[in-house]
């Protein structure tokens, strides 16, 4: 059981590795070159899970609510519904889950691979900092990438919300979109966005961090993978409830 | 060339490097010698900055590496290459991309003169210019080591720094490799300090081997004053040797 001591601790550790990764992106910049590659490589590696985590996200929302909302005779807010609840809370959560096992384990293992067979010691003995080298386009990219999966993920679940509306509840492609304006805010989709860019952040600090912070052997590569994947959930989670939180006192203020 | 005063590292408690003081003159073969964990790789990161000992000073040329930062390193870096215990070549690139790699960030070079030094940093390990468009992951584990020798050797260094360079080798290419570092250390002038397990090797190439026990030097001179040597641990390492020749 993690103690609050150490919990603090690591959150102190994670922003003196951020102030690193700034000053050093401010005094150094990132090779255009490597960072293209990286996001080329993080869309390339996720982009075929994204689009069907997306398709059946917006299909389970669909179902869901057909099972619920038949009982009102209210299918025509069936659109709405399924397509706010993607929007706001759960595409954005899910697919960051995915993102998070997928991009976040990848890059940890990979960067935790290069610190134990001494490849990040070597790039610093040949003239290098391995921030600037490996870490830095990893982090941009990630975000990058990660944030336009996120938004393209919710897309698809749109899409197969839309689909299972069809097949699986019998509501016309027509019916489906109409009522979605009057569900779906500009402050939910804004919501979204924000919480798509977030969420890609805590990915990209979270696997660089225990990724370049391994130490030891092939088992804590392991271990970092795994630190990876549970505070980045975790985190997400945390960070999920806050914002919505935050949302719904301000709403309840001002609108 | 190299002197090392009152060496002392420790991590969580535990002391690694306990007072160590030698030196290493220039052009010399130095052995460190030593059972696993007695701090040997520690003392070879320190002497590149890529640690900083607790205290004690570390003087090359007679500047200590130990008060400068990262930019400063960089001119140590030039001067001091360092051979990792794994080959530490980068997966995602080529061997050509792996060698030019020092050379275009410490030493600016054009392409042509890029192009020149890793030609002629392969042929001082023994590798033919076909793999130079090849993957690590595409070459043995034996050759993996060799470019890794000549990424290092490409920046031409002064003093080559060797982290257990035959571990993980069969005993053909250890010998091959123990040559290459007597071939090269005599060919250029180049000062090698190495840390091995090795004791047979190092009384065939070194001029100096220094035996580390927890942390302490037990043991240090020429290889007939080590052989000489009535130290446990290195009268052990004698045995060694007698019992691989028989």
């Amino acid at each position: 059981m993690i103690s609050a001591k150490n919990w603090i601790q690591e959150m102190g550790l994670y922003l003196i590795y951020m102030e690193e990764l700034f000053s050093t992106w401010r005094k150094h910049g990132v090779s255009k070159k490597l960072l293209v590659e990286q996001i080329w490589k993080v869309f390339a590696q996720s982009f075929t899970t994204t689009t069907m985590s997306g398709v059946f996200v917006g299909g389970i929302m669909t179902v869901q609510f057909t099972m619920q909302i038949q009982m009102f005779g209210a299918h025509g807010y069936l659109g709405g519904l399924s397509t706010s609840s993607v929007v706001r809370e759960v595409g954005p959560l899910l697919i960051a889950f995915m993102l998070s096992g997928k991009v976040g384990a990848y890059t940890s293992a990979e960067l935790g691979s290069m610190k134990i067979t001494e490849q990040i010691d070597a790039i610093r003995c040949l003239g290098a900092n391995p921030i600037t080298e490996i870490i830095l386009p990893r982090f941009i990219g990630i975000i990058v990438a990660s944030f336009f999966l996120l938004v393209y993920g919710v897309l698809f679940a749109f899409l197969g919300g839309l689909l299972m509306g069809y097949l699986f509840s019998g509501i016309s492609f027509d019916e489906y979109i109409r009522n979605i304006p009057q569900l779906l805010t500009g402050i939910s989709i804004a919501g979204g966005v924000i919480k798509a860019f977030s969420f890609a952040f805590v990915i990209a600090v979270l696997c660089t961090y225990y990724g370049y912070n391994t130490s030891g052997g092939a088992k804590n590569v392991g271990l970092a993978v795994v630190k990876t994947s549970v505070s980045t959930m975790l985190i997400i989670v945390i960070m999920d409830w806050f914002r919505s939180l935050l949302l719904e006192t301000w709403q309840g203020l001002f609108l | 060339m190299i002197k090392y005063t009152n060496i002392k590292k420790s991590f969580s408690g535990r002391t690694v490097l306990n007072d160590i003081s030698f030196s290493v003159a220039e052009g010399e073969i130095v052995f460190i010698l030593g059972t696993s964990g007695t701090g040997k790789s520690v003392l070879l990161k320190n002497t590149v900055g890529l640690m900083k000992p607790d205290s004690g000073e570390i003087l090359f040329q007679g500047t200590d590496i130990v008060q400068l930062n990262e930019e400063q390193l960089l001119e140590i870096r030039k001067q001091c290459g360092m051979i990792f215990q794994h080959p530490a070549l980068f997966d995602s690139l080529t061997v050509r991309e792996n060698l030019a790699f020092g050379l275009k960030r410490l030493k600016k070079l054009n392409d042509d003169d890029i192009e020149q030094l890793i030609k002629q940093s392969l042929e001082d390990v023994n590798l033919s210019l076909d793999i130079l468009e090849k993957k690590p992951s595409e070459i043995s584990y034996g050759m993996q080591k060799r470019v890794s020798i000549a990424r290092t050797l490409a920046i031409h260094p002064q003093v080559l720094l060797f982290d257990e360079p035959t571990t993980g080798l069969d005993p053909v290419t250890t010998t091959a490799i123990n040559q290459l570092i007597y071939t090269l250390s005599r060919k250029h002038k180049i000062t090698s300090i190495v840390v091995s397990h090795d004791m047979g090797c190092a009384i065939d190439i070194a001029d100096k081997i220094i035996v580390l026990d927890k942390g302490n030097i037990i043991e240090q001179g020429s290889v007939t004053e080590v052989q000489k040597s009535q130290v446990p641990l290195v009268k052990d390492f004698m045995l060694e040797v007698s019992n691989d020749i028989s």
